[in-house]
C-alpha cells in the first residue's frame, strides 16, 4: 500500500500500486504463449521477408545490401508490369463472377424450397475443396487433349479455345476456377446477411407499394451491403495473393499471359532463386493488401457513424 | 352504416391446422375496432390477412365493399403499424415517411405537402434528418404511425403497436392515437392482447378466443353484458370474481348453492333450472363490506393510492375486492361481504354462456 501525495490539494489517497500492476500483468502472460505463436510463423517471416526484400540472397542467408533495387526488378524485369496488370484482371474477374453469382445463389437459397439444406450444403463444396484440387479438376476439365469439355463442345459443333495457348482463354480459365472456389463465400456471406433482413420491413414495403424489385433495391440490398462488401474484400484479398490454381492450370503462360504477381513471388523466390526479388514482390502483395483493408475499414467506419 | 372492411365466413388453415374458423365482421368507416384476445387466439392473423400479407383459406375478405382475397397488399389501399415499427434501419426519418410515396410515383409537390402536414401533426418536424437508431421508443412509434398516415390509406391496421413502450409512454401514446384518430376519422382496425387497450381505445372490441369471435361489442357493454364467462374474465382489471355451484330455489327466484354451503343471490333475470351447474360472477367493484354477507378472511391488501384492493377467499374461491376508497383493513381481518344481485352476471358452467336474460 502506497501514500501519494497530491501536490495540487490537501488530501492523501491511498492506492495498492503492486497489486493492481500485477492484475494488469496477468492478461498479458495468458496472452504470450499465442502472441509468441503467431509471431513465430507470421510477423517473423514477415519481418525477415521485409528484410531480405532488400538484400540480394539465393538462399535463407541475407546476401549484399542493395536497396530498393529488389523492387525494381520485381516490377520492371520480367513481365514485371504484366504481371501487375494479369493480377489485376485475375481479381477483377474473379469479383466479377464471384459476387453477382454468390449473391444470386444467396436469393435464391433464401427461400423455401425443397432439398434447401442439401443444395446449401452441395453448393459450399467449392470453398471446402482446396484450391489445388479445383484447379486441378477445371485444368482437366478444360484440357485441349483430353478434356470434357472441348471434347463435348467440339461433337455439338460448338468450338472450345485453347486454354493452353490462347493467352485469353487461358486467362478465361483461371478467373472461372477462382470464381468458382470463391463463389461459396460470397454466398455464405450474403445468405447470412439475408437472414438478418427482418421480415417486418419487407412486409411493410410491400403495403408501402414497392413492387419486388423496389424491395430489393431499396430494402434488402441496402441492409446485406456492409456484409456483401466484406465477403468482396476477403475474395479479392484472397485471389490476389493466390498462387497454387494459376499455378496448376497454366503456370502463369502461354508466354507470361496469366502470371499474376504472386506467381511471380513464387517463381521468383523458388524457380529462380532470386529470394529478395520474391521479398519484394511479397511485401508489395502485403502492401497493397493492407492498403485496401484499411481503405475499406475507413469507408465501413464512416458509413456507420453517419 | 357504410361497410369499410367486411369479413365473411373467413377461415385460414396453416399446414393442416385451421388456426380462424369462418369469422364474419363488418367494420363501419371511421370506425375503430380493436381485435383482442391471448396470444395464439389468431388476432394478428385474422389483421394479416386484412392486409393481404397472409392468403385466406375461404371466405371473403371486402374492403368498400370490393373484394380483396387476391389483391396485393400494396393495391389494398391500408396502411399498417408493426409491433416492432418495422422503420427502414437505413433510411432518415423523412425517407421513411415518403418511401411509400415515392414507389407509387406521388408528384414530388404532393409529397412534400403531406410529408409537412404529417411530421407537424406528429411532432416531427425537427427529426427527419435523423436515423431510426438515433430515435427514442416514442419517436419512432410516431414515425411509423406518420409513415401509414401520409399514405392517407383507407383503413389503418395496427399489429400491437403500444407493447414495446413502457408503462408510462404507452398510456401516453393511447391517448395520442386516440386523439388522432377522433382527428383523421379514418377506419383503424387495431390488435392487442392488453384489454385496457382495448377497453380505452376502442368504439367495438372484438373479443377473440381460438379463432372464433367470442364477443362484439361497445367497451362498457362487454363489461357489464359479457358473453360468455371467458369475456367476463379477459375483460376489466382485476379480473371479475367467480364462484361455481349450482343454483337452488330461493322463493320465488333462484340463489346458487357452492359447495361449502354458501348462498349467493342470483339477479331476477338469470334463466336456470333447480339443480343446474352454474358460475356467479361478480365484478371487484360491485362487492362491498357488508355488516352480514359472504364470510371471508382477507389475506392480502394492495395498496393502488386512489384506493387498496383486498385479496381473500369466500369458502374455497379466491376473491379481489375493489372498494373504490381506502379501507383501514389489513390482512388477516375477517369481513362480511355483498353485492347487489343485479350487478352480477350468471354463466352456465358447461356452455359458460351468460345466462342473464339482457346478455347478448
Amino acid at each position: 500500500m502506497t501514500l501519494i501525495d497530491l501536490h495540487d490539494g490537501d488530501e492523501l489517497m491511498m492506492v495498492d500500486r503492486p497489486r493492481r500492476r500485477r492484475i494488469a500483468a496477468f492478461p498479458y502472460l495468458m496472452l504470450a504463449p499465442a502472441f509468441l505463436l503467431i509471431a513465430g510463423v507470421s510477423f517473423l517471416p514477415i519481418g525477415y521477408a521485409i528484410v531480405q526484400s532488400f538484400f540480394r540472397s539465393s538462399n535463407l542467408n541475407l546476401g549484399r545490401l542493395v536497396g530498393w533495387q529488389n523492387y525494381g526488378d520485381f516490377f520492371l524485369t520480367r513481365n514485371g508490369l504484366g504481371a501487375v496488370a494479369n493480377s489485376l484482371i485475375f481479381v477483377a474477374g474473379t469479383l466479377a463472377i464471384a459476387v453477382p453469382l454468390g449473391f444470386a445463389l444467396a436469393l435464391a437459397l433464401n427461400r423455401p424450397m425443397p432439398l434447401r439444406g442439401l443444395i446449401r450444403t452441395l453448393l459450399i463444396l467449392p470453398w471446402l475443396v482446396s484450391n489445388l484440387v479445383g484447379a486441378l479438376l477445371w485444368g482437366w476439365l478444360g484440357n485441349p487433349q483430353y478434356g470434357l469439355a472441348p471434347y463435348v463442345l467440339e461433337k455439338i459443333g460448338v468450338g472450345f479455345p485453347n486454354i493452353i495457348t490462347d493467352p485469353g482463354a487461358a486467362m478465361a480459365s483461371v478467373v472461372v476456377a477462382s470464381a468458382w472456389a470463391a463463389t461459396p463465400l460470397v454466398m455464405v456471406f450474403v445468405l447470412a446477411a439475408l437472414q438478418t433482413v427482418p421480415i417486418d420491413l419487407i412486409e411493410a414495403a410491400r403495403i408501402d407499394g414497392a413492387s419486388p424489385w423496389q424491395r430489393f433495391w431499396s430494402i434488402t440490398l441496402p441492409l446485406v451491403r456492409n456484409t456483401t462488401m466484406v465477403a468482396l474484400v476477403l475474395t479479392s484479398l484472397h485471389a490476389f495473393k493466390s498462387v497454387e490454381i494459376v499455378l496448376v492450370m497454366t503456370g502463369g503462360g502461354p508466354n507470361g499471359a496469366t502470371e499474376t504477381m504472386a506467381l511471380k513471388v513464387f517463381k521468383e523466390a523458388f524457380t529462380l532463386l532470386r529470394l529478395g526479388v520474391g521479398s519484394a514482390g511479397a511485401v508489395a502483395i502485403f502492401l497493397i493488401n493492407v492498403m485496401f483493408t484499411m481503405a475499406f475499414v475507413r469507408v465501413l467506419r464512416t458509413e456507420h457513424g453517419a | 352504416m357504410s361497410v369499410a372492411v367486411g369479413l365473411s365466413r373467413v377461415r385460414k388453415t396453416f399446414d393442416s391446422t385451421e388456426v380462424i374458423h369462418g369469422i364474419s365482421l363488418d367494420i363501419a368507416h371511421g370506425e375503430f375496432v380493436v381485435l383482442v384476445g391471448p396470444s395464439g387466439c389468431g388476432k394478428s392473423t385474422l389483421l394479416r390477412m386484412i392486409a393481404g400479407l397472409e392468403d385466406v383459406t375461404a371466405g371473403e375478405i371486402a374492403i368498400d365493399g370490393a373484394v380483396v382475397n387476391e389483391v396485393d397488399p400494396a393495391d389494398r389501399d391500408i396502411a399498417m403499424v408493426f409491433q416492432n415499427y418495422a422503420l427502414y434501419p437505413h433510411m432518415t426519418v423523412r425517407q421513411n415517411l415518403d418511401f411509400g410515396l415515392k414507389v407509387r410515383g406521388v408528384a414530388a409537390q404532393t409529397v412534400d405537402r403531406r410529408l409537412a402536414d404529417v411530421s407537424q401533426i406528429l411532432g416531427l418536424v425537427g427529426l427527419l434528418n435523423r436515423y431510426p437508431r438515433q430515435l427514442s421508443g416514442g419517436q419512432r412509434q410516431r414515425v411509423a404511425m406518420g409513415r401509414a398516415m401520409v399514405r392517407n390509406p383507407r383503413v389503418f391496421l395496427f399489429d400491437e403497436p403500444l407493447s414495446n413502450l413502457d408503462a408510462k409512454l404507452r398510456v401516453q401514446m393511447r391517448v395520442e392515437l386516440k386523439t388522432l384518430h377522433r382527428r383523421l376519422e379514418n377506419t383503424a382496425i387495431y390488435v392487442t392482447h392488453d384489454q385496457v387497450e382495448a377497453m380505452t381505445m376502442a368504439d367495438r372490441i372484438v373479443v377473440m378466443r381460438a379463432g372464433r369471435i367470442e364477443q362484439i361489442g361497445a367497451p362498457l357493454e362487454l363489461y357489464d353484458r359479457p358473453a360468455t364467462l371467458f369475456v367476463a374474465q379477459f375483460i376489466g382489471l382485476p379480473t371479475m370474481n367467480v364462484f361455481r355451484g349450482k343454483a337452488r330455489p330461493n322463493g320465488g327466484s333462484f340463489c346458487m348453492e357452492t359447495e361449502d354451503g354458501t348462498h349467493l343471490l342470483l339477479p331476477a333475470d338469470a334463466r336456470v333450472e333447480d339443480g343446474q351447474p352454474i358460475i356467479v360472477g361478480v365484478r371487484p367493484e360491485h362487492l362491498r363490506v357488508a355488516s352480514e354477507g359472504m364470510h371471508c378472511e382477507i389475506e392480502l391488501t394492495e395498496p393502488l393510492g386512489r384506493e387498496v384492493l383486498l385479496y381473500g377467499k369466500i369458502g374455497g374461491s379466491p376473491i379481489c375486492v375493489a372498494p373504490g376508497d381506502r379501507l383501514l383493513i389489513a390482512a388477516g381481518a375477517h369481513i362480511d361481504l355483498a353485492y347487489r344481485p343485479e350487478d352480477a352476471c350468471v354463466f352456465d358452467a358447461a356452455t359458460e354462456k351468460n345466462l342473464r336474460h339482457d346478455a347478448h
